[in-house]
């Protein structure tokens, strides 16, 4: 215990020395972080608070089918990924971090050393499900009138339940690093994740499951929805997590809420201790695999010889040079030297992985049945709001995957701009340039095709094309903002570019923006709703309330993106060197 | 070439550079020598543009860095003590990043960058990967870089970390003819020996000032000592280090 003490001691002095000497940045990332993630809580928890009492209102019995049933699927889809998140997390903790060197020539326990690490590889896989994860048992809760003893029950169940597969995540990448090296499975595994999952929607869409339960085969819908099948096999933790939080929402027996309480504490115990072994046994020649591969990397390739014989450049880099020359030279040599090391980072593998997935997108858009008989128009609109909102999420998850990293890598470099007769304001320009052409072109063609296929109104297409080209520009320059924000860790550790507190703070400011957006936006879709289902023509007052709408959505999105530019600016001209 | 007048910088309680003054006209190797933390790094930092001083003014070439920063920079040239390069761009890439930031003229870039990459001894790795390069490879790539340049002004912080006595005597060499050619170069460094054999000037810092400027003679006459070496002019005027005190 004591050296586990030792060891956690660095984080708990640094956020002592935070705390008790006043630093302001520390005191603005922790309000920054109360108010946007409560404000998110309140409004995901008020959200589904609405969205569960309509339901229960419209029909008892298939609200309690409903919620059983969604709460066992998404519990099993917060477990496995969870075991991506606790592969991927232990992936850094246990091998890449910076310290490790210092602790292993150190006479600190392995044990100590396990138990320090496995807290953070917990914190960092869970931090964002929490936030994510608390409206859900609290909206339940307000709803079935629970005492205040219920909340901190299901978070206590929440929190044990998470554990289990953070830690078979973190076992499978213990055992992994004896045969493949760290890095590259990390860069492997992150493609994989992708392709396993845009094969498992393709096998989805050419079984399409929705074809064998046919709704009019039942007599109501009720039965319709009981027939469909959610994973709860009895074995499986969510099953034990929805059982017990059940049982404490209707107060049936305590007997059978404890037995699943003990079954997830102990399997959480249980998988904790055999990670340790699995420690002990692996971690150190799996760290040592890793350290081994830097000094295997120096070769000569045979195609730089062959360019050395040839005396030219490769023909992509003239035919990039060629084609950015028209940016002029400083702005063509900065964009030339983005699409160099974007094209040789593992980032690109995932683009083109994204791309897939962008068409498998389409595909499920095309797929999906829109032709109820009396629900056409409803379901169109609905489907169509639905749809902005998630490719707005896209292109947030777009930015923070490739944008934000690749700005905050530059802080390593930032020494050779700034001492080069180029201003920061052309830096941060081609910056916005480069990444906005892909982001928009993504956007842009989701929004476009996706509503095609809905068959939505032209002028409602133009509407939502013009939402995502404003929001293209708008979290992109946030990326850039946050970003710029973080550039020192790049000369710390880039590897955690990802899982800093900056990368967290730009997601949850861009679902802020994309909620603002969409609130924004009910008002069209709601209008044009009416005016498709009554066959009739717009109103003046319509026109006004639509032009008021797209006027608020110039505005605040020009707003962010020329106030994230400017602090884009101060970040680069105040950076610590 | 360089004026450096009442330069001022602080971190919050910390004096880093305190009124510091200098001067250094062309053709003239100018050394700042000093302990851990006499703020030569800070000086450096600002006179390249890196920081920007609280008080006082900065002027290279003519040209006031804080005021006129493009015109200051394409005269400069500096080489940082921990020198990251892009690690995903090929030597030959990155000359090329540099040469179009500088909008160097496109003949003089080729002849210039294959002529350093063969004088560092990097013509055969010039289409490697820099992320494949050692610590000594990349300090060489980074001198390339300045060299190939013709720069008036070059800064170099600590420039021989992690250079073999090979690259250190091929850098001395260069830093000769440079200022044959007229150039300005300003050396930081905590090799004694270096800065005592090819420095004209030496400045030591301590505490943020300068507590001597001149030639070695000057400074023996200053430190009033008739000590040989400049490593005990140093120590004398910069450390409460007494020579022969009884050691742990």
């Amino acid at each position: 215990m004591k050296g586990i003490a030792v060891l956690m001691a660095p984080v708990l002095w640094s956020i002592k020395n935070d705390l008790f000497r006043l630093n302001r940045s520390f005191y603005r990332k922790l309000i920054f972080f109360g108010v946007s993630s409560g404000i998110l809580l309140l409004l995901f928890t008020r959200l589904l608070t609405i969205a569960m009492t309509k339901l229960q209102s419209t029909s008892a019995d298939l609200f309690g089918l409903l919620l059983m049933k969604g709460y066992s699927l998404i519990f099993v889809i917060v477990f496995f990924i969870q075991i991506v998140n606790g592969f991927i997390f232990s992936l850094d903790v246990f091998f890449q971090s910076r310290d490790l060197e210092v602790l292993f020539t150190s006479p600190v326990k392995r044990t100590s050393l396990f138990f320090s690490r496995l807290v953070g590889v917990h914190i960092k896989a869970s931090w964002m499900l929490i936030i994510f994860g608390i409206p859900l048992l609290f909206a339940v809760g307000i709803l079935y009138r629970a005492s205040f003893f219920y909340y901190g029950v299901a978070l206590i169940l929440f929190a044990a339940f998470s554990t289990v597969p953070v830690n078979i995540g973190a076992t499978l990448s213990l055992v992994f690093s004896n045969f493949f090296h760290v890095r590259r499975m990390k860069t492997v595994l992150l493609s994989a994740g992708v392709v396993a999952t845009a094969l498992l929607i393709t096998l989805l869409r050419i079984f399409r499951p929705e074809r064998l339960v046919n709704p009019e085969l039942f007599a109501n819908v009720t039965f319709f929805i009981a027939e469909i099948k959610a994973p709860s096999f009895i074995l499986l933790p969510n099953r034990w997590l929805s059982e017990a939080l059940f049982a404490f929402l209707e107060r049936s027996s305590p007997s059978t809420a404890l037995i699943f309480i003990a079954l997830l504490f102990s399997t959480s115990y249980i998988t904790t201790m055999f990670l340790l072994l699995v420690f002990k046994r692996y971690h150190y020649r799996g760290w040592g695999l890793l350290h081994e591969g830097d000094f295997v990397r120096l070769k000569h390739s045979p195609h730089s010889s062959l360019t050395v014989l040839c005396g030219k450049e490769p023909l992509s880099n003239r035919v990039i040079q060629r084609l950015l020359s028209a940016f002029g030279k400083r702005s063509g040599t900065l964009l030339r030297k983005d699409v160099l090391c974007q094209m040789r980072d593992a980032n690109v593998h995932q683009l083109l992985i994204l791309f897939f997935l962008v068409i498998i997108y389409l595909f499920s858009i095309a797929s999906l049945p829109l032709n109820w008989i009396g629900y056409e128009t409803q379901l169109k609109y609905v489907v169509s709001f639905l749809n902005l909102g998630l490719i707005l999420v896209i292109i947030a998850s777009l930015c923070s995957r490739l944008v934000y990293p690749a700005i905050v890598s530059e802080g390593a470099f930032l020494w050779i701009m700034k001492t080069s007769p180029v201003t920061s304001r052309r830096f941060i320009w081609t910056k916005f340039l480069f990444f906005l052409v892909p982001v928009f072109l993504a956007g842009q063609l989701l929004t476009i095709a996706s509503s095609l296929i809905i068959g939505i109104e032209a002028a409602f297409i133009v509407l939502q094309s013009a939402t995502a080209a404003l929001l293209s520009c708008s979290l992109l320059s946030m990326a850039v903002s946050f970003g710029s924000s973080d550039m020192r860790r790049a000369q710390e550790d880039s590897s955690e570019a990802r899982s800093s507190t900056e990368s967290a703070a730009y997601l949850l400011v861009s679902v802020l923006l994309i909620f603002l957006t969409l609130a924004l936006e009910v008002a069209p879709v709601f209008l044009y709703f009416l005016k498709e289902s009554k066959q009739s023509v717009f109103t003046q007052k319509a026109w006004l309330v639509m032009a008021g709408v797209i006027f608020l959505l110039l505005f605040v999105n020009l707003l962010v993106t020329f106030f994230s530019v400017r602090l884009s600016l101060e970040k680069i001209e105040k950076h610590p060197f | 070439m360089i004026e450096m007048l009442n330069c001022t910088k602080r971190y919050g309680e910390l004096v880093a550079v305190n009124n510091l003054s200098l001067g250094v006209g062309e053709s003239e190797i100018f050394g700042l020598l000093g302990p851990n933390g006499a703020g030569k790094s800070t000086t450096i930092k600002m006179m390249v543009g890196l920081v920007r001083p609280d008080s006082g003014t900065i002027k290279i070439g003519g040209y006031d860095i804080g005021r006129d920063p493009v015109d200051a920079k394409k005269i400069l040239a500096y080489v940082p003590e921990k020198g990251y390069v892009y690690e995903k761009l090929t030597a030959w890439e990155y000359l090329t990043f540099i040469s179009g930031l500088y909008d160097m003229n496109e003949e003089a870039f080729r002849k210039n960058a294959s002529e350093y990459l063969g004088i560092f001894g990097l013509s055969d790795w010039k289409d490697e990967i820099i992320g494949n390069f050692s610590t000594g490879m990349k300090q060489r790539l980074l001198l390339s870089a300045v060299f190939m340049r013709s720069p008036k002004v070059v800064i170099l912080d600590e420039p021989h970390n992690g250079l073999d006595p090979k690259g250190v005597r091929l850098l001395k060499d260069l830093l000769f003819k440079l200022r044959r050619e007229g150039t300005t170069i300003i050396l930081s460094t905590h090799i004694i020996a270096i800065a005592e054999e090819i420095c004209d000037t030496i400045a030591i810092v301590n505490r943020g000032s300068v507590v001597a400027q001149g030639t070695r003679e000057d400074l023996r006459h200053y430190a009033r000592s008739s000590d040989k070496n400049l490593e005990d002019i140093f120590l004398r005027l910069t450390s409460d280090y007494e020579d022969g005190r009884d050691l742990p």
